[in-house]
Order: C-alpha cells, then structure tokens, then sequence
C-alpha cells in the first residue's frame, strides 16, 4: 500500500517493517540512517541486525530473528523532510508458564555411591536453561550446608543434543590420587558420611517455566571402587522362553550413558536389534531383543569405552597404579562372552 | 540516531540456515582464518573472513555485553550466551562466539565488534570455509528409546599451532576425552583422529586426562602446548608428540593453589620478560614468569599446593571469565560483574 505524501508513518507486515514515503536511493551512511529498529530502551544500544530493501516509495527492515514477542520495538523513521517519526511495536506481556518440568532422574541411582564416583547425569522432563547449572545444582553435607569444590563447573556445561540430560563431573583434581588436591582437600566425597544432591526450583527450562518441585537425593559413601571391570566377574541368565530378556549381573555400578551405548549382543558378528535397560542400580543389564531369540550362539560385547560409575574400564582401574604389577600394564579392552540359547 | 547493525547488502535474502549447531571456542588462525568449534555438530569449522586489514587501534569496552547483543538479536539478555571471544592479530577486531536462545536449540551466530564498539554479523554462508568432523567414537550415533543420540563432545578450547588446529574437548560420558591435532588446511575427507591424554602423579598413578584450556608456547624453538587439565594446573606437551592415536603424558610445571584451575590463558612479553597471563576458576587473575618456564619440572614429588613457576595475583583483576591478546600492551577481557557481561581492555601487568 502507497504512503500517503501528506504523513510519514512506520507499519509492520508481519516481521518486516516498512517506513515512508522515501522517494529516492539510500543516503551515503546507508538505510541505518533512515530506519532502524530499536529492540532495547537502552540509549547505549544498537538497532537490530537485520537486512534492508526498497519497495515502491518506502524502505523496508527485516529484522536478522523474529524479535521476542515480550520485547518492545522502538521504530524510527527520518523522512526526507519533516520531523522523525517514532513508533512502538510488539511489547505483549507473555503469560508466566506454569512450572511443568522435573528432574526425572539421576545416575548412579543407589543411595549409596563410592568415595571416587566419578561423574552423576540429571535427567529432565523438557529441555532446559544452559549456562545457569551452577546456580542452581550443589552438594549439601550432612548438616544442609552447600560444599563447594565439588564439580567441574565448565561454563559450556555438558549436556546432550536436547539439552534434557546434564553430565556432572566430580572434580578429578580431588578424585585422583597422588594429585595435590586429593592430598590437601580430599575427595569430594568421604566414606562414611552422608550427602545431598540438592537441585533448585529456580533454575528454570529452555522455555522459561520454573522446575515444579525441587530435588534432593541423599545417598551415603561407600569405600572407593578402584579395580578394573573384569567381565570374568559377570553372571549371564541365559533367556528360557523366546521373549525373555538376557540378564547379566555386573557386580558393580556402571556408567548408566556408556552401558547403554557400549554393550550390545551380537550374533555371527552382526548386531542383535534391541533395547538395554538397566537395573538394580545399574549393576544389571536386561537386553531386551527386538525378535524373539532363536536357537544358537551369542556373543554379549563390551566396548573398551564402557566404564563403572568410578571410571573404572574392562582391564583399566581409573587411575593405574604403576607400582601394582597387575596394574602397570593395563589397557581398556572389548570384552565378548559367549552364550547359547 | 544510533548506529544501525546492517549487516547484510541491500536486497540479500537471508535463506540459508545457520550451519553452526554450537559455538563453545573460537579462536584465529594466520590470515584472518576464524576457527570455531562445533562441539554439537561435531565439527571444527575455519572461515576465510578476509578481515586483515588493521581496523583502528583504540581500546575497546562494550559494558552489558549481553543487553547489547540481545538488542541486537531482538530479545532480552537472559537469552543470550557468550561462550568464547577472540581477537583478529590481523585486523585488531573482536570475534565473538554467540548463542541466541535459553536452550540446546540456541541459535548459533559469530559477531564481530570494531574498535568503536559497533557489532556486526559474520555471515557463515557468505563466509568461504572449510570444515573438518570429529566424529570417531563408537556407537557415537547410537540412540536412546525416544530416537535421540545422547552423546556430545564439547569442545573446551582450540587453536592454531604450529600448522595444525588443536582441539581440547570433553564428552558428555567418556571420561578419557581426546585431544585432536588436524593439519590446517583441511584436506579432504580426513577426520582429526584422536590423542589420548594423560596424567601422571609421582610416578605412581596414571590417569586419562580432558584438558580444559591451553596456549602454545616454544621451549627452545620448539612449539608445545602449556595446557590445563581438568585435574591439574599447568603441564607442558611438545607438539611433535601430538600425533593421531598417540598417548601422551604432559609434565606438570606449576601447582596454583587448592582446586584452582585456568579458565584462560594468554602469553605476552613485556619489557623484554616473558609472562602468562592466567584467567581462574578460583584465584582470580595470575602473572605467571614465564622467563624460565622451561626450568621448571616435572613437579613428581612435591605436595605443596603451590609449586613450580612463580606467580603474583592480579588483584585487581576479579571475575575475568575470557582472556584474549589484544595488541602488544593490552589483553582483552570478558568480565561477569554480578549479572552483567562486559568486554574491556585491559594494560598487560
């Protein structure tokens, strides 16, 4: 729609606005001169990025994102003659979402943990907040107070492609033995005494809402877990009827994420379609085949990427101690036992 | 009227979806290369962005970094993040890595900030780049009940050494994450195989260990990398060693008090001594004398909490998150003051 000669006036049409009349090309400092959309009252702020064009007799701005719909947008217009014009756009108070999200999980999930866990994961019902994890995840001791030190609190924080699961590392510095901070502070954890994973209602979702309820997990410490995974140790229940699971006792926690990933069931070297689930506080696998099973001979196979919940590997302890013969020469392995049905 | 952020010619369409899934480190490569690293979509991208003219040699200072970049990007500052920042040695512009949106969807973006201040857009389409993936775990793809692959790497640092991109990340599951070292240029389909990192402690223990920041430094002509582990402060890898599917051990130089650990690093002269800056996770702001770096270690049998290369703390200096060299007498630096972000440069001490 023209612009009428007697007014200029500023319009939106749905993400782009246009301003008018401008009869002529771009002024030497270019369109910025003429129109810019202003997404902040900040004086100190810049206009908005976004990209410029010319339709009949008026200038056109379509911002680089389709702004906040919260966001107030101060549009400016200098017309060849006359006075500048302002409008105001957008500015629609979005309404508070009710808090929905949860945390639907942590790993390991017994309420006991050894004294050299190596790392918790936090499952959550939606996407969340990244950036903001440090805020709001701690370790309380056994009085309610919030011990710091505890986590390897990298500002990029460790999270899976939806941004529902959290990786949380303890700090290795106070795990590893020999290192100067599990000398002087300590590890993070110590046998005998109890702690709580506490997580806060205010850490809020990717899409602004509030947790619905807070978090806590209380678990105790156990001695710390320092062999390596010994596949030799696993107890395997061979399935009885054709749909039932294979089960395999570990004997110790492991990595909820690598056992999910790392060990599969293979037959004449190809994969058997199915699902893993872990039980029993992650000391059992159940593997659930897709097909019924059929007579024959399998393979259950462990990636060397598979660790316990302390990092221990198949053939590796975490931290090799060089001056244990047993140990010197470790190296993670795969791991593959046989079984029949 | 303030200054417009056109970024774009007149009448360009913008069609082409962002090719960056995240951004988490950047930094610059000879020639004006921008390297970015893509830890979500696997990849590190280098962008040709031809900026290698001097752009101005004023000092820069952009308070409420991220009110500035919303207004930018239409939206409020909450949403905005600002993972890695990185000077142009060429042009003397400020690059800076940017996430638009709360979640893991974020919108990608590199803007760049000249000596006045003003920010605009690299535009990855237009931008000539090469890109390299990362991709060799196993079952890296493997998915969960909902059909989502869970695995991440993110990538906590990288940089150019010695012709090569060296790239520090850490895995959302394996602990024993991979340091990469990738000819630059990329060439063809060659994926940056990984290095296995590790930790010795007094001769006794052994342990893989994610490195979290570095900076390459020579020792006696030769280039190495000065890098902080996850676990300890300051160790020392000659690069000839970093070689694909190798395991390396660094030699720890430097203890910097109790569960202290870098979050950045830079390396400057200064009357004619060389320093490290050293930006902390818990000690604030270190100069470390660097003028005999190369005496210092291995650091095997001592449990001091501070040991090996002297240090003084910048007092001065407090919440410095990002460090970056600005020009032969200042640094750059990203500050959190309460909530607030700001980029400032500061006089190197």
């Amino acid at each position: 729609m023209p612009f009428p000669e007697d007014g200029a006036r500023i319009v939106r049409d749905g993400q782009t606005f246009r301003a008018g009349p401008w009869p002529g090309p771009a002024p030497t400092g270019g369109w910025g001169e003429v129109l810019a959309v202003f997404a902040s009252e900040d004086p100190a702020a810049p206009a908005m990025l976004g990209a410029y064009g010319r339709d009949a007799d008026g200038v056109t701005f379509t911002p680089r994102f389709v702004p906040a719909p919260s966001v107030r947008l101060r549009a400016e217009f200098r017309p060849l003659t006359g006075e500048p014009v302002v409008a105001w756009f957008g500015g629609v108070p979005q309404p508070v979402r009710a808090p929905t999200t949860r945390v639907l999980q942590v790993t390991p999930s017994a309420d006991v943990w050894p004294e050299n866990v190596l790392k918790l994961y936090v499952s959550f019902s939606a996407p969340m907040r990244i950036g903001v994890a440090w805020e709001h995840i701690r370790m309380l001791d056994a009085g309610g107070r919030a011990m710091g030190g505890m986590f390897v609190e990298i500002d990029q924080e460790l999270w899976d492609p939806e941004g529902r699961r959290l990786t949380v590392l303890f700090d290795p510095g106070r795990i590893k033995r020999g290192l100067v901070d599990h000398i002087n502070e300590g590890p993070p954890l110590t046998v005998g005494h109890r702690f709580t994973l506490e997580i806060d209602t205010f850490w809020r979702d990717a899409r602004g809402g509030l947790l619905a309820e807070p978090f806590a997990k209380t678990i105790t410490v156990s001695p710390p877990l320092r062999t390596p995974i010994d596949p030799a140790e696993w107890r395997l229940t061979p399935p009885v009827r054709p749909t039932d699971p294979l089960l395999v006792e570990v004997g110790r926690p492991l990595d909820a994420a690598l056992a999910a990933r790392a060990i599969s069931v293979r037959r004449d070297g190809l994969v058997v379609p199915g699902e893993t689930e872990l039980e029993a506080a992650e000391t059992r696998l159940a593997f659930h085949p897709k097909r019924p099973w059929t007579p024959g001979r399998y393979c259950l196979h462990a990636d060397a990427i598979l660790e316990d919940i302390a990092g221990n590997r198949i053939g590796r302890a975490f931290d090799i101690d060089r001056a244990d013969p047993a140990q010197r020469d470790g190296a993670a392995r795969d791991a593959d036992l046989a079984f029949d049905i | 009227m303030a200054q417009s952020g056109d970024t774009t010619t007149l009448e360009k369409a913008r069609t082409q979806r962002a090719q960056l899934k995240s951004a988490s480190a950047i930094a610059f490569a000879p020639n004006g290369v921008l390297l970015v690293g893509d830890g979500l979509g696997g990849a590190v991208y280098a962008f040709e962005t031809g900026d290698v003219t001097t752009s101005g040699s004023g000092p820069l200072t952009i308070d409420d970094l991220t009110g500035k970049i919303a207004a930018l990007l239409g939206t409020t500052a909450d949403q905005i993040r600002v993972p890695d920042i990185a000077v142009n040695p060429d042009s003397g512009n400020v690059y800076l890595a940017v996430a638009r949106g709360a979640g893991a969807d974020a919108e990608t973006l590199i803007l760049k900030a000249d000596r006045t201040g003003e920010i605009t857009e690299l535009d990855q389409d237009a931008t000539p780049h090469t890109r390299v993936a990362l991709v060799d775990q196993p079952d890296a793809d493997k998915v969960d009940r909902r059909g989502n692959a869970l695995r991440t790497d993110t990538i906590t640092d990288l940089g150019y050494v010695d012709g090569k991109v060296i790239v520090a990340g850490l895995s959302n599951e394996e602990f024993a994450s991979t340091l990469r070292a990738i000819p630059y240029p990329f060439t063809g389909a060659a994926q940056g195989a990984g290095i296995e990192i590790w930790h010795g402690a007094h001769g006794q223990y052994e342990t893989n260990a994610p490195i979290r920041t570095f900076i390459s430094y020579e020792f006696d002509g030769k280039p190495e990398i000065l890098a902080s582990y996850t676990c300890t402060p300051l160790v020392r890898i000659p690069v000839a060693k970093l070689t694909p599917g190798a395991k390396v051990k660094g030699m720890t130089i430097a203890e910097l008090g109790n569960m202290n650990r870098p979050l950045d690093m830079i390396a400057y002269k200064k009357d004619g001594v060389d320093y490290i800056l050293m930006a902390n996770s818990n000690r604030g702001v270190m100069k470390l004398d660097a003028s005999r770096l190369g005496d210092y270690g291995p650091i095997t049998d001592k449990i001091a909490a501070t040991e090996g290369v002297p240090y003084e703390t910048i007092e001065a200096l407090q919440g410095v998150r990002r460090l970056d060299r600005f020009d032969d007498g200042r640094a750059l630096a990203m500050v959190a003051t309460g909530d607030a972000l700001n980029l400032t440069t500061i006089a190197l001490p």
